[in-house]
C-alpha cells in the first residue's frame, strides 16, 4: 500500500496499464504538452511519446470520434474531456456510435473505449463547466458508467474500465483528486464492475451515494451517530452495472434509505435507485426512500448561490431525519 | 390545504380523543369555531379554529385516540376549493354578456376537474402493514405517530407489542378462571367432575368449587388511565421516602375559627392554611420547588405552583394553584375554593391542571391519620396531610392537657431532595402552622 492522492491513483493506473498493454493510448485537449488541466497526465507524454499521449485540437466530437473508431479497429483508447460538461458535443459519438455498434454489429465490433474526466463543481466555474451528467449515460444501453470515490478505487476501476471490451464512461470529480488514501501498489489490482462497496455499518439508515458524495454521507454519518442513528453508508462504485443486492440486503435489515447524489435531482440517478428499491423491497420499507441531490438550476456561478445549489451533509442528515421521523 | 393537528393542552399530555366533530366535512368554519371535542389525560375540551375555510375532510373518526400532533383534518383555505357545480361563474358571465371578443380570453382558471372526496386509507408503512399480517394485530388499535403524519411503522407496531405484553398480565389472570372452568363440563359426562382437575385436594374433601373470580370488565375513563399511568411511572421511577411530622394545630385552628366568624362567605380553610405554609417554607427552601428533569439536571422553578389533590367520583384532579409564593392567604383561599369547585364540576381546563411544582394531598376531613401520597410528576415532593384529632400531651409541668395534633407526611423524590432538607422543610412547616399568625402577613 503507498498513500497517494486521487489523481495520483489514476496516473498510476494509466501507468500500468499503458505498460502492460502497448494498444492503450491517450488522447484529449491540454493532456500532453501541458499534462492536463488537472495534472492528471503529468509526465505521461514524455514517458510514452506524443503517438500514445496524443494532444488533439479543442473538438470533443472529433476526440470522442476518434477514440471511438480506434476501439472499433482494436486499440484500447483512453480519451479526456477537460471535463464531463464539454462532452455534450460528443453526445452522438458516444451514444448513437460508441454504445451502439456492438448491438449493431451482431457483436462482430468491440468497441473498448474508455471516456474519461472530471464531474461536479469545480468551485466558480458556473453553468456550463459544472454538470455531474451521470444519469444521462447511466440512461443509455451499452455504456458502463463508473464513478470511483476514493484513489484505490480510482485505481482499481479504471484498470478494469481499460480492460473491458465495452464502451466505459468514467467519471472522477475535480473535489476527489487531491484527496489522499491507500492504494495497492499491485500492478493486477483491479475492481470488478457491479460490486458496491458498504463504507459503513449501521442498522438505522441505509444511505446510498456515489463519487464525492460518499465522503459527504460518511461526514454526515459521523454527526448522526452522535444522536444515536447509525448509517449505513453504500458506494455503489459503478452505476451500471448497478449492484441492488448490496442496496438491497442493506435496506431490508435497515427498513430505510436515503438515496444520494450531487447531479440535478428531477429525473437523476437517485430516482432510479429508489424506485428500485421500491420495486424489489417494498415490504420492508419503513418510511418513504428520501432522495438528496442538487437544486435545479444550472450552477450559478456566485460562491454562495453554488454552495447552496449543491447537496451538503446538512441536507443528508435532515433526509435521514425525515426517513426517522 | 390547511392541517388540524391533534393540540398539545397541557403539560403532560401525549394523546388525546376525538370526542365528537362538532363541524363536519364541506362545513364552513371561521377562526376559532370550535372543530371538534377532544378529550384529554383530565378534561374535555374544544378544539378552536386557527384558520378559516371549509373542512374538507376528517381523519380520525369519533373515539379514536392519536397522540399529539397527529393531523386530524383537513381545511381548505377559503377561495380554493373547487365549486360543486362543474363551471364557474365567469364562464356563464362570458357566454350571457358576449362582451369579450377573444373566447381565449374566457378559459377559465378554475379547476375543472369534478371535486374528488378522497378517504384517507390508514397510513402504514409497508413493514409494518406486513408486521402485523404475520402476527394477525388489527391495525386500526396501533396508534400511527410516523413520517409526521401518523404513519403507523415498525416501531409503533414494536410499541403496540409492549403494551400489549405489559397489559396481558392482568388480562391472563381474568382469564385463568375462565380456562378451569371450561374444562370440567366436558369432562363431566365421563368421570365425577370432583376427580378431574386437581386429583390431590379435590377427591378427598368433595369440597366446594375453588372460589370463582368472575367479574365484568368495564373499559376506563381516560382520567383512570391517565392516573394509571402518571402513578406507575412516578412509584417506578421516582425514588421516594417519606418524613411525617406532627403539627399542633390549636393556635391554627383558634384563628381560623377568628377569621371565618368575621367573614362566613369567604371561609378559609386549614388546606388552605397549609397551601400558605408550604410555599412560604418553599420560599424559604427554593431547593424542594425542583424537577429531576430527563437530561439528569435540575430545574429549580422560580414560581411556586401548588397543586390541589382534589377527589371526584370519576377520579383525582389536581387543580394547580399559581404563584402561590406571592399571594396571601386571602388570595388563595378564594383561588383554591373556585378551581374546587372547577374541578368537581369536570369543567378544568388542561392549563388549570398544569405548571405544578409542588402538591399538597389532604385526606384529613375524612379521619385519615397520616398517609403518604404519590409524588406528581415533574415535580419534586407531595404534602400529604392527616386529620388534626385531639390527643392527650404531657405538660413540662407534670399535668396532661388535650391538643389537636395532625400529621403531615412528605414524599420526597431522593434524587433532587435528601432526608435533611425534607426535614428542614417540614420543620419550617410545622412552625408556620403552630405560628400562624406570619402566614397572614
Amino acid at each position: 500500500m503507498a498513500v497517494m492522492r486521487y489523481q495520483e491513483a489514476l496516473r498510476l493506473a494509466m501507468t500500468e496499464e499503458m505498460e502492460r498493454d502497448a494498444n492503450v493510448f491517450l488522447c484529449g485537449e491540454e493532456i500532453g504538452q501541458y499534462q492536463g488541466t488537472y495534472r492528471v497526465t503529468e509526465g505521461l507524454q514524455q514517458k510514452f511519446g506524443p503517438m500514445r499521449v496524443l494532444d488533439t485540437p479543442i473538438s470533443e466530437v472529433g476526440i470522442a470520434g476518434l477514440a471511438t473508431g480506434a476501439a472499433m479497429v482494436g486499440l484500447r483508447p483512453v480519451a479526456e474531456f477537460m471535463t464531463w460538461s464539454f462532452a455534450l458535443s460528443a453526445m452522438d459519438q458516444i451514444v448513437n456510435h460508441a454504445a451502439k455498434i456492438t448491438y449493431m454489429s451482431g457483436g462482430r465490433i468491440r468497441c473498448p473505449v474508455v471516456f474519461r474526466g472530471p464531474v461536479g463543481r469545480g468551485g466558480q466555474l458556473s453553468a456550463q463547466h459544472s454538470m455531474s451528467l451521470e444519469s444521462w449515460y447511466a440512461h443509455t444501453p451499452g455504456l458502463k458508467v463508473v464513478a470511483p470515490a476514493t484513489p484505490a478505487d480510482v485505481k482499481g476501476l479504471f484498470k478494469t474500465a481499460v480492460r473491458d471490451d465495452n464502451p466505459v464512461i468514467f467519471m472522477e470529480h475535480t473535489a476527489l483528486y487531491p484527496q489522499r488514501g491507500e492504494v495497492p501498489e499491485d500492478p493486477e489490482f483491479t475492481i470488478p464492475f457491479g460490486v458496491a462497496a458498504v463504507r459503513r455499518e449501521g442498522a438505522d439508515v441505509t444511505v446510498v451515494a456515489y463519487s464525492h458524495m460518499v465522503g459527504v454521507c460518511l461526514k454526515a454519518a459521523d454527526l448522526l451517530a452522535q444522536e444515536g442513528i447509525e448509517c449505513e453508508v453504500i458506494d455503489l462504485r459503478t452505476l451500471v452495472p448497478l449492484d441492488m443486492e448490496t442496496v438491497l440486503t442493506s435496506v431490508r435489515k435497515t427498513n430505510r434509505a436515503v438515496v444520494t447524489q450531487e447531479e440535478w435531482k428531477n429525473v437523476g440517478f437517485a430516482a432510479e435507485v429508489a424506485a428500485r428499491i421500491y420495486e424489489q423491497a417494498f415490504d420492508y420499507l419503513d418510511a418513504p426512500v428520501e432522495r438528496v441531490g442538487g437544486a435545479d438550476v444550472p450552477m450559478p456561478y456566485a460562491r454562495n448561490l453554488e454552495r447552496a445549489a449543491i447537496p451538503h451533509e446538512s441536507d443528508v442528515i435532515e433526509a435521514v431525519r425525515r426517513t426517522m421521523s | 390545504m390547511i392541517e388540524i393537528r391533534m393540540p398539545k393542552m397541557g403539560d403532560g399530555m401525549e394523546e388525546g380523543t376525538i370526542l365528537r366533530w362538532i363541524k363536519h366535512e364541506g362545513d364552513e368554519i371561521a377562526v376559532n369555531d370550535e372543530i371538534a371535542e377532544i378529550e384529554t389525560d383530565k378534561a374535555n375540551v374544544p378544539i378552536p379554529a386557527e384558520d378559516a375555510g371549509i373542512l374538507a375532510q376528517v381523519l380520525v373518526e369519533e373515539g379514536r385516540t392519536v397522540p399529539v400532533g397527529t393531523v386530524i383534518a383537513y381545511i381548505h383555505p377559503p377561495g380554493t376549493v373547487p365549486p360543486d357545480t362543474g363551471m364557474p361563474d365567469r364562464v356563464a358571465t362570458g357566454e350571457a354578456g358576449s362582451t369579450t371578443p377573444d373566447a381565449y380570453d374566457v378559459i377559465p382558471e378554475v379547476d375543472i376537474h369534478p371535486p374528488v372526496v378522497v378517504h384517507e386509507p390508514l397510513k402504514v408503512s409497508p413493514i409494518a402493514r406486513r408486521m402485523a399480517e404475520e402476527m394477525g394485530l388489527d391495525l386500526s388499535k396501533i396508534a400511527g405517530t410516523g413520517g409526521g403524519v401518523g404513519r403507523i411503522t415498525k416501531r409503533d407496531v414494536m410499541t403496540y407489542l409492549t403494551q400489549q405484553q405489559e397489559g396481558r398480565a392482568p388480562a391472563a389472570v381474568s382469564a385463568a378462571p375462565a380456562r378451569t372452568a371450561e374444562p370440567r363440563p366436558q369432562v363431566a359426562p365421563a368421570p365425577p367432575p370432583a376427580s378431574a382437575p386437581t386429583p390431590a385436594a379435590a377427591p378427598a374433601l368433595a369440597a366446594p368449587a375453588a372460589p370463582t373470580q368472575e367479574g365484568q370488565e368495564t373499559e376506563i375513563s381516560r382520567m383512570r388511565r391517565a392516573i394509571a399511568r402518571r402513578t406507575v411511572q412516578s412509584k417506578q421511577t421516582i425514588p421516594h421516602f417519606y418524613l411525617v411530622m406532627p403539627v399542633e394545630m390549636d393556635r391554627a385552628l383558634k384563628l381560623l375559627a377568628d377569621l371565618n366568624a368575621d367573614t362566613p362567605d369567604q371561609k378559609i380553610t386549614v388546606n388552605d392554611l397549609i397551601v400558605k405554609a408550604c410555599a412560604v417554607a418553599l420560599t424559604k427552601y427554593p431547593d424542594v420547588n425542583v424537577s429531576y428533569t430527563p437530561e439528569e439536571k435540575i430545574r429549580r422553578y422560580s414560581a411556586i405552583n401548588i397543586g390541589i389533590a382534589v377527589g371526584t367520583d370519576e377520579g383525582l384532579t389536581v387543580p394547580v394553584l399559581p404563584d402561590c409564593g406571592s399571594k396571601s392567604l386571602r388570595q388563595i383561599s378564594a383561588e383554591a375554593k373556585a378551581l374546587i369547585g372547577k374541578a368537581r364540576a369536570g369543567a378544568l381546563t388542561p392549563q388549570e391542571m398544569s405548571g405544578g411544582t409542588f402538591s399538597v394531598s389532604n385526606l384529613g376531613m375524612f379521619g385519615i391519620e397520616e398517609f403518604a401520597a404519590i409524588i406528581n410528576p415533574p415535580e419534586s415532593a407531595i404534602l400529604a396531610v392527616g386529620a388534626a384529632l385531639p390527643e392527650v400531651m404531657s405538660r413540662e409541668d407534670g399535668g396532661f392537657e388535650t391538643r389537636q395534633r395532625m400529621r403531615i407526611t412528605l414524599s420526597c423524590d431522593h434524587r433532587t431532595v435528601d432526608g435533611l432538607l425534607g426535614a428542614k422543610f417540614l420543620q419550617e412547616v410545622r412552625r408556620l402552622l403552630e405560628n400562624p399568625f406570619s402566614l397572614l402577613a
